[in-house]
């Protein structure tokens, strides 16, 4: 598995890469040059032969989504930098792979690490019969793994996330 | 025996600018890595038809159709296999590879 930069103005790639904070580094260096989001594409390739699975095919991100995605690596970036603000994850809450709770953000219900996500919101939009392709286009910076990570931490701790919806939708009604 | 590529192309009509390398825009690399170095200069084309249909799918404003490339083996073309499954980079003058299409698909 890899990620690939695209140059979608010539139709040419641009270089492939192990991770995604590489290849989104090198999106950042081209948009500082003067190229334009809309000009760039990051695709995940799993090399699984010539053909490929097409059913594996990620979203790809360009010009609005993967701007998106760039901000939220520099935001993240941001904190990995900043010891304050990761030391206010408290280690105790964050059981769960991915699930991260901070006191004084978004109430401190478990998000998708780094992130204002809730899982709460994520699993309501789910029994709504929203599908994970669905939000997935809807939260461009949310990753398919961070939907996995979600779906465990809900299966883990249903009873809080059935409180917090309840808790929003009472919220709503008011 | 020719060669057969296929290269993603914008309409059913291929020009000049569907032959159009990263630096052929006069935009610099911006890196010292040399994979983006190597293929800075060449064309991304594909093994395959469906390896190129398998790119559309994913960005769809690469382009609508694919150019079937007959490179003869004796060409001063140069081609070689790099990155992702299928992917080929080719270098030439994009007068002499637009001679090289014998036919237009469907994306």
């Amino acid at each position: 598995m890899h990620y690939e930069l695209w140059a979608l103005n010539t139709g040419n790639l641009i270089c492939d890469y192990d991770t995604e904070a590489e290849a989104l580094a090198m999106a950042q260096n081209l948009l500082a040059g003067g190229w334009s989001p809309d000009h760039l594409g990051l695709r995940l390739e799993f090399d699984e032969g010539d053909e490929g699975d097409d059913a594996q095919l990620p979203p790809s991100l360009y010009g609005a989504s993967l701007s998106a995605r760039l901000m939220d690596a520099v935001r993240q970036a941001a904190v990995a930098n900043v010891p304050e603000l990761a030391a206010m994850t408290p280690s105790g809450r964050n059981v769960d792979q991915g699930i991260a709770s901070t006191p004084g953000v978004v109430g401190g219900s478990a998000c998708i690490v780094k992130t204002r996500i809730p899982v709460w919101l994520l699993e309501q939009m789910r029994r709504l019969g929203m599908a994970d392709e669905t939000l997935l286009d809807a939260y461009p910076s949310l990753r398919a793994e961070d939907l996995v990570n979600a779906w465990r931490y809900v299966s883990l701790h249903r009873d809080e996330i059935d409180r917090e919806i309840a808790e929003n939708e009472e919220a709503e009604a008011a | 025996m020719a060669r057969t590529l296929y290269r993603i192309i914008r309409g059913s009509e291929p020009d000049l600018l569907d032959f159009t390398s990263n630096e052929a825009q006069g935009l610099a690399p911006r890196s010292t890595n040399p994979n983006v170095l190597h293929v800075w200069d060449g064309l991304s084309c594909w093994a395959t038809v469906a390896q190129a249909r398998r790119i559309i799918r994913s960005f769809p404003y690469l382009g609508s159709h694919i150019a079937v490339l007959e490179i003869p083996d004796d060409d001063p073309v140069r081609v070689e296999r790099t990155r992702g499954p299928g992917h080929h980079t080719v270098w030439g003058a994009p007068s002499v590879l637009l001679t090289y299409v014998t036919s237009v698909l469907p994306g």
